[in-house]
């Protein structure tokens, strides 16, 4: 098992995580924001109630829970895909690495996020 | 055999068949021995860049067995991985990274522990020290050549490969690089090597490899080339057609053209003596006028070309061959 390689891809993962914080919590944070305005000027004054619960307490965890899943998944395979496409991927593909410890790194990392 | 003559590198019966049915490599067989400098050479779609990529694990062999320090590199890849470092052609990096995290990254990958003071050397034999915390992509191209090596030398490799290191690189950056590469050697490393760059593959090289058409046409010592290499041509222009040579002048070894105007005489420069005088006197005894004469001399280059030239015509011939069948 080489977990050298685990933990370099691992913190690897985690120093991309670490440079794109602003992309990645400001910029949704800010859509959230946008949809919640236009969505509420637009048709939230005429709907009271969705199912039983208020429009407030209906939009803002759905809006939050769509842009946290849409996040974590394009981060997390983004830093798969990326080396594939510059093709930095030679890298991951001559060294002594199992497709378990790739797995285990990208994966770890990505749920440590 | 013990462990001391085992080969660093055998290659064995080496074949690649691309998906579409491109034959990139035709049964390739080589053996490389420990702290070899070894340059292949070969036109542009070859079979260079796969071989070595066969030999890394990046393109999977179709057939044939490849061994490193007597580990098969399917079966035992991670000894060999961890025994091999691989600059590739293309200028790939991870932008966005600095020079230091990618280098101590490509040392994790290859499962070493972190050693802080190995990076630093080579960063520092690199000239890349004062750019350790630079993000990869404000550096030049140069540097970012350089970045790859240290990025390939960062687990200590005891094979590297070099695939076309010099190319799009200054004239003393180059020079940087071979006296780079010559030290590694000095430290025992196998290089493995492609190169355009034919005077540079004979500078550093201790044998050339030519191949074409994913087959090895020629794998020799530098010497042996150099002896070809010191293979010069006489060319004398007659005034009078000669039907034959006369019987005096037989002994030189004398070539005529079909017309009789031209006779070549080839010797090698590199030995003591070259037989001109004698030739020339021959010449004059039996009474052969000549009204030009000039000395050519074949190139590495040369006879590269040469080579490509033959094998080609050879494969061609094969296919129309096939084709008439």
């Amino acid at each position: 098992m080489n977990l050298h390689g685990v933990m370099a891809i691992y913190r690897f993962e985690m120093s991309r995580t670490r440079r794109t914080l602003i992309q990645s919590i400001v910029a949704p944070v800010i859509t959230t924001s946008l949809y919640f305005i236009v969505f509420g000027a637009a048709i939230g004054s005429r709907i009271q109630e969705v199912g039983g619960v208020s429009y407030g307490a209906f939009i803002v965890p759905g809006l939050i829970m769509l842009n946290l899943l849409t996040n974590s998944i394009s981060n997390a395979s983004f830093g798969i895909y990326f080396p594939k496409f510059v093709g930095t991927v030679y890298e991951l593909l001559s060294a002594p690495v199992s497709t378990f410890e790739v797995v285990l790194g990208y994966v770890g990392a990505a749920a440590t996020k | 055999m013990n462990a001391v003559d085992e080969p660093i590198l055998r290659v064995s019966n080496l074949s690649k068949t691309y998906a579409g049915g491109f034959e990139a490599l035709k049964d390739i067989s080589l053996e490389i021995q420990k702290g070899e400098i070894i340059a292949l050479l070969g036109p542009n779609g070859a079979g260079k860049t796969t071989l070595i990529s066969a030999i890394c694990g990046i393109v999977r062999p179709s057939s044939g067995q490849v061994t490193v320090a007597g580990f098969d590199i399917a079966r035992d890849y991670r000894k060999t991985r961890a025994l091999i470092g691989l600059v590739p052609q293309e200028l790939t990096t991870d932008s966005f990274e600095s020079v230091y995290n990618t280098v101590a990254f490509s040392r994790g990958l290859f499962g070493r522990a972190p050693n802080h003071a190995h990076l630093e050397k080579v960063l520092k034999d690199l000239s890349l020290w004062d750019k350790k915390d630079n993000k990869i992509i404000t550096l030049s191209g140069g540097m970012k050549r350089r970045l790859l090596i240290a990025k390939a030398l960062a687990h200590e490799p005891r094979v590297l490969f070099l695939d076309e290191p010099t190319a799009g690189v200054d004239v003393s950056l180059r020079k940087d690089m071979w006296k780079i590469v010559k030290e590694l050697r000095e430290s025992g490393v196998t290089i493995i090597l492609t190169t355009h760059y034919i005077e540079e593959a004979e500078e550093i090289a201790d044998r050339v490899g030519v191949i074409n058409n994913g087959e090895i046409i020629l794998i020799e010592s530098k010497t042996a080339l150099m002896q070809k290499l010191g293979k010069k041509q006489l060319i004398l222009d007659l005034s009078e057609s000669l039907s034959a040579l006369p019987a005096a002048i037989n002994r030189h070894d004398l070539a005529i053209s079909d017309d009789g105007m031209k006779l070549t005489y080839t010797f090698d420069t590199q030995s003591e003596r070259t037989g001109i005088t004698a030739l020339l006197d021959d010449l004059k005894a039996a009474g052969i006028q000549f009204r030009d004469l000039n000395t050519t001399q074949s190139s590495l280059e040369e006879i590269f070309v040469n080579l490509v030239d033959e094998s080609s015509e050879k494969n061609s011939a094969a296919v129309n061959g096939a084709a008439a069948e």
